[in-house]
């Protein structure tokens, strides 16, 4: 069971660095186009590539918080599945080549705040991975002996 | 209206342009302007004596008082009274005298008009007070009615100068009946201007009955002066001194009437003269009768200058702060407006016949730093022709700050000039090292001529050693005025190959045409192909234009055109949902090598679809074919439709119906809409993704797609739109078409369309001074970069927009530089960077950037906002904006009205401002935004489409169209250029149904930007109707057939052919042929909509809007 749970947080750790990626790859994508690297079509391209699979994989990890009853990341992650899907639903979530300039700065400022809140978990993740390690190891090597 | 135009004399500031010094406010800081009009003449004592007035006949287009234009009469420009002027001599208003002073002078000219001859009452309105033959004439040698509303400043130079301003814009002639005769008689002869006096100048209202909607040009041409409206002050006149005039001027009697006369009554009076003036005829348009004179009170005083209530006021001071000029327009007891009062109609501010043209504005730009010359404001208009210190002037002060550009204007006047083309060597473009600004007149120069400092990022560049010159003892380089770069606010650089990606593209045209059986059978299909044939040798372009020709219907055609072949040949592509081109070449081909085969197709095409039955329409693969056959090269894609999409990939449904039907589901799709679209706003939002997604492929492969679209009921112009909106294109729509209406105009607009001037893969950066930022673009384009549009294709008539912020919290520059550069292709090959650059001051007081504030650049900004709001799906914040935008304004400009101004009851307007008000409420109650559920979304799409990127004349056309009266001296000037080159138009109506279109004895020429109307009364005189329609009466005549007599029938005829060609040539491809709108006929909605300062049942009255807005002001202010 605790092996189950070792590698259910260590599944979870991998996606928190999965999502850490995607933000820092929209902050870059963002910076680009502020400086005229890329341009808009491409960059609303890889944009939303990754806007999907972002979604998915945070909306995943939350319910997998909600069947182990870990109520601490799910309330924390439930508030972005919630918002997220508020984006979903309006229709906003994807980014439109068209109108990405007008709406850059609000964009970049909400891969920011998310990247912040991926960092954040990403190191809860990180040290729940760590004390779920320890009992491992020891059940393992006793296992083993 | 320019009054100085033409007439005026460089001013010793410096200024190139006659029109600039009208920028200047008397008084304002910049010492260097002009004296103002009025002030700047010869002591009084220099005046001659009275003398006879010139020997030629007053030009007819003056002599005849405009149809109901009085009650609304504008009010020329007043100069506030000086200490010389004696207190009015009559107690009543003035205009009573006036209007004696007309019926006891003589009546009007003989033979004046035929048609006016029988006195019918509504003809009689027309015949005001004339003028006596005898009187002094304006036009002829005299100074123009213009210079005399308005003079220049400079007295001297006026001598000798050819009469300036149109007639109408400047009026009757002021001084015959509104003077007591002594003034009259005491006043110079307008002809005889004496070297070192100014011209006289007629401050005195314009004669009763004459009060031709138009304002008096000072609040537009920042003249000096007050602009009043109503009575003339009861308070004796400021004790001050003269107002803004220069030390050595001479008060502002002198122009008024010499020292001996009895001082003219007017000084406030003006735009209340004409309602002031003796109640029209019977019958005459005012049928409500003349408003009641205004009251003789005053109330308050600034400065010792009574503030005239019950009037409108703007008052200027040389001492006073320029912000202590305002138009004062006075709450009257409990009107009808609400329980605070209401406004007197005929006291509102109005546009003159100049003021609507707006093709320039005489003070649209100051001048520059070092003397360059500006770009001209055919292609550049700010909303403040200066720049706000800091960001907390520009908020308190409420106006928009941005400009709206034309970068391919057409040259609109005589005068106006092809845009100089300046070709550097190999060296390349002289540009900045790091903001890449290119190098324009307003550019320091350093280290003699060495290097030079940019003027928007100040980095001190190297000059290259090939472009050095020396400089003068001012800092200038010596050969500036040999460099148009170096002199001219707009230049074309020949570009080298640097600014190439590819070879310059050659100019191609492909048509997608709709074959389906209601484009066949409505005659869309044969008149579009015969304009295009008509219009192939027209097409822009050299021996390297390509052509091609698609068509769809529920199948895709192609037309093999090889040039080897005999006749063109058909390729059907029935499979839509895997479209694919069945020829790699010869679908698109060389004009000029495959012509007979062009020709050919062109001509059978109606022929061959003739017996069509199929009504399906495949747009999306239809579209998706010419985006196959164009994506190498780019071009221009002219796409016809007349069925909403419906089969194949990107269908459309019919959501206008399912909105109507009440079914759910009709909720923007998703992605579409940014929440709050509901109902019909919802419309506006574009549903299917394909076209958009489409538009910014094309926009990528230069493919720019004009649409046009035909369907009577929906086609969802909002969706299909898109596919010009990001390609800049155009978006026109012709709702049930059919080619025996509609053939003329269709042809029309498509042959402008594909013959104007037009740029290839275009791209545009808009660079500013550090300090300010451009928060946004608006207009039909693909923004490619934070300060970059991607332009396909750009054309003449569009408008790009930009809206401005400041960057940093104060500037500290003392002035800021506008660079808009424009790198495109010509037709012929070439590849050119047009670059227009403007440098306004940058200003602290509020109330100076007021006095720059240019009203129809506001209007349009604000129009574009509005548009882009609305069609995101929010119509009625969209109206809101426009509102909340206005009052925004007016409380700011509340703000530096003097204290004892706001403390009397009366709508405070800034007189550079005064006509926004009126340009707002025909935005808001226009097709694009008025709350009536009966515009179709399609039709308030396309309106919102050509909104967007419409220039400012475009867009201040369809806020306020021009009516006309028809029923004056139908004389030769009228229709012709006047002195300003400019048309000389009748006057323009107020546009109020009651005072108008309520006549039947009525006949008016509407013009609003689309559509030029003709509308006869039921009982429009038979003298009138033989003379322009050669029939006596026009009853049960098929009025589709009506049609004005040909221009050998009658001096009427041709003059009302002269100013139907007039106006066609100010809209270009716009307007086409006129229609004749008989009074109760069901096209007459086509006139009556646009009346729109009446109220409706959803929308205010003008006045009552004014107060309105009023209420909002002094809510937010207190």
């Amino acid at each position: 069971m605790a092996a189950a749970v070792f590698w259910l947080w260590l599944f979870v750790f991998i996606v928190g660095c999965l999502l850490v990626f995607a933000s820092v790859v929209h902050i870059i994508t963002y910076s680009d186009l502020e400086s005229d690297y890329i341009n808009p079509v491409d960059a609303s391209e890889r944009l939303n590539r990754f806007l999907i699979p972002e979604y998915v994989a945070h909306a995943g990890i939350t319910l997998l918080f909600l069947l182990t009853l870990n109520f601490v990341p799910l309330v924390a992650n439930g508030v972005l599945v919630a918002w997220n899907t508020k984006r979903f639903l309006e229709g906003e979530h994807l980014v439109d080549a068209t109108k990405i300039y007008p709406t850059l700065a609000e964009r970049k400022k909400q891969s920011l705040v998310k990247l912040g809140f991926y960092v954040i978990m990403f190191f809860y993740y990180l040290s729940v991975v760590g004390s779920a390690w320890e009992p491992r190891a020891s059940r393992s090597s006793g296992a083993g002996g | 209206m320019y009054p100085q135009q033409g007439a005026q004399p460089p001013p010793p500031g410096g200024a190139h342009d006659p029109r600039r010094p009208a920028v200047f406010m008397p008084g304002a800081p910049t010492g260097t302007g002009p004296p103002p009009p009025g002030f700047g003449g010869a002591p009084p004592p220099q005046l001659p004596p009275p003398q006879l007035p010139p020997p030629q006949q007053p030009p007819p287009w003056q002599q005849r008082p405009p149809v109901g234009g009085a009650p609304y009469g504008g009010a020329p420009t007043y100069a506030p009274p000086p200490q010389a002027r004696a207190p009015p001599p009559q107690g009543g208003p003035p205009p009573q005298g006036a209007y004696a002073q007309p019926a006891l002078s003589a009546p009007p000219p003989a033979g004046a008009m035929q048609a006016g001859a029988p006195r019918a009452p509504g003809c009689a309105q027309l015949r005001a007070p004339g003028v006596p033959p005898t009187a002094p004439p304006m036009g002829g040698g005299g100074p123009p009615p213009a210079g005399m509303a308005m003079p220049p400043p400079h007295g001297p130079a006026m001598g000798g100068l050819p009469p300036p301003a149109n007639a109408f814009a400047a009026g009757p002639p002021p001084q015959q009946p509104f003077r007591p005769p002594p003034a009259q008689m005491g006043a110079p002869p307008p002809g005889m201007p004496q070297p070192g006096m100014p011209p006289p100048v007629h401050l005195g209202a314009p004669p009763p009955g004459t009060g031709m909607p138009r304002r008096g040009s000072a609040p537009n041409t920042m003249a000096p002066g007050m602009v009043a409206l109503g009575p003339p002050p009861i308070g004796p006149p400021p004790t001050g001194p003269p107002p803004t005039g220069p030390p050595t001027g001479p008060p502002t009697a002198a122009l008024h009437a010499p020292p001996t006369g009895p001082p003219p009554p007017a000084m406030y009076q003006a735009r209340s003269s004409g309602s002031l003036g003796p109640p029209p005829p019977a019958g005459a348009l005012g049928t409500s009768g003349p408003p009641p004179p205004a009251p003789s009170r005053s109330t308050g005083s600034y400065m010792g200058a009574p503030i005239p209530v019950g009037g409108l006021g703007v008052s200027a001071d040389v001492d006073q702060p320029l912000a202590e000029r305002f138009v004062a327009l006075p709450l009257q007891g409990h009107g009808p407006g609400g329980p605070g009062g209401a406004l007197d109609p005929a006291r509102l501010p109005r546009p003159t016949v100049d003021e609507a043209r707006v093709t320039d504005r005489a003070e649209c730009h100051p001048t520059g730093v070092a003397g360059g010359e500006q770009c001209a404001p055919r292609f550049l208009r700010l909303t403040v022709n200066a720049a706000p210190s800091s960001t907390q002037v520009l908020q308190k002060s409420g106006l928009p700050f941005g400009a709206v550009l034309q970068p391919l204007a057409p040259p609109r006047l005589p005068g106006e000039t092809d845009v100089p083309v300046v070709a550097f060597g190999g060296g390349g473009v002289v540009r900045c090292r790091r903001c890449r600004t290119y190098i324009n007149p307003f550019v320091g120069w350093l280290d003699a001529g060495r290097r030079w400092k940019c003027n928007l990022c100040h980095l001190a560049n190297e000059v290259p050693p090939d472009y050095c010159a020396p400089l003068d003892d001012y800092g200038r380089r010596r050969d500036a005025a040999e460099r148009a770069e170096l002199s001219c606010g707009t230049v074309e650089f020949v570009a080298s190959a640097d600014y190439m990606v590819r070879p310059p593209q050659p100019p191609v045209y492909v048509f997608l045409l709709d074959v389906s059986y209601h484009a066949v059978s409505s005659g869309l299909l044969a008149t579009v192909a015969q304009t295009v044939r008509e219009t192939l040798d027209g097409l822009p372009g050299d021996v390297r234009t390509q052509v091609a020709i698609l068509a769809y219907d529920s199948a895709v055609h192609f037309f093999h055109l090889a040039a080897h072949l005999s006749t063109p040949q058909m390729i059907t592509v029935a499979d839509i949902n895997d479209i694919f081109l069945p020829l790699p070449d010869d679908l698109l081909v060389n004009l000029g090598e495959s012509r007979a085969l062009v020709d050919a197709l062109l001509e059978r095409l109606p022929a061959m679809f003739a017996p069509t039955l199929i009504l399906d329409a495949a747009l999306g693969p239809a579209l998706k074919a010419a985006f196959q056959l164009m994506q190498h090269v780019g071009g221009k894609l002219a796409l016809f439709a007349t069925a909403l999409p419906s089969v194949g990939e990107a269908k459309l449904r019919n959501r206008e119906d399912m909105r109507a039907a009440g079914r759910p589901g009709t909720a923007p799709a998703k992605g579409a809409a940014g929440g709050g679209a509901s109902g019909a706003a919802a419309l506006l939002v574009a549903e299917e993704p394909f076209y958009k997604k489409l538009a910014v492929e094309c926009s990528r492969q230069q493919i720019c797609v004009d649409v046009w679209l035909f369907g009577a009921p929906y086609m969802d112009a909002a969706t299909i739109g898109q596919l010009a909106k990001h390609t800049g294109g155009s978006l026109c729509h012709m709702p049930g078409f059919s080619a025996p209406r509609d053939g003329a105009a269709l042809a029309e607009a498509l042959s402008h369309n594909l013959t104007r001037e037009q740029g290839w893969e275009a791209v545009m950066r808009v660079r500013c001074s550090q300090g300010v930022k451009i928060t946004s673009f608006l207009g039909h384009f693909f923004v490619r970069g934070t300060d970059l549009l991607a332009l396909p294709n750009v054309d003449a008539d569009k408008a790009f927009t930009i809206t401005l912020g400041l960057e940093e919290n104060v500037l500290t520059a003392s002035h800021i530089a506008l660079q808009a550069a424009l790198l495109y292709t010509t037709s012929s090959g070439e590849r050119r960077i047009r670059v227009h650059t403007v440098s306004v001051p940058v200003i602290g007081a509020i109330s100076q950037l007021f006095e720059r504030a240019d009203p129809e650049a506001c209007a349009t900004l604000l129009a574009k906002l509005a548009a882009e709001r609305a069609l995101s799906g929010r119509l009625p914040e969209a109206r809101e904006l426009l509102q909340s935008r206005l009052v925004d304004v007016l409380g700011g400009f509340r703000q530096v009205c003097p204290p004892d101004a706001k403390l009397s009851n009366a709508v405070l307007l800034p007189p550079s401002l005064q006509l926004l008000p009126l340009y707002v409420l025909g935005l808001i109650k226009g097709q694009a935004f008025k709350p009536d559920m009966d515009v179709r979304s399609d039709e308030r799409s396309a309106a919102l489409a050509e909104l967007e990127c419409a220039p400012v004349h475009v867009v201040v056309s369809s806020a306020h169209p021009r009516l006309m009266p028809l029923l004056i001296e139908l004389r030769p000037p009228l229709g012709q250029p006047g002195p300003n080159g400019h048309p000389i138009l009748p006057p323009l109506l107020p546009l109020v149904a009651e005072r108008t279109l309520a006549n039947a004895q009525g006949a008016f020429l509407l013009e609003d930007g689309r559509q030029l109307l003709l509308w006869i009364g039921r009982a429009a005189p038979p003298a009138f109707l033989l003379d322009v329609f050669a029939r006596p009466s026009l009853d049960g005549l098929d009025p589709a057939a009506l049609a004005v007599a040909p221009r050998e029938h009658s001096v009427a005829a041709a003059t009302v052919h002269a100013l139907i060609a007039a106006l066609r040539a100010e809209r270009p491809g716009s307007l086409s042929a006129v229609r004749v709108v008989r009074q109760g006929a069901p096209e007459e909605l086509l006139v009556t909509r646009c009346m729109f300062e009446d109220r409706s049942a959803q929308t205010m009255a003008y006045g009552e809007f004014l107060v309105h807005c009023h209420r909002a002001v002094t809510a937010k202010v207190a």
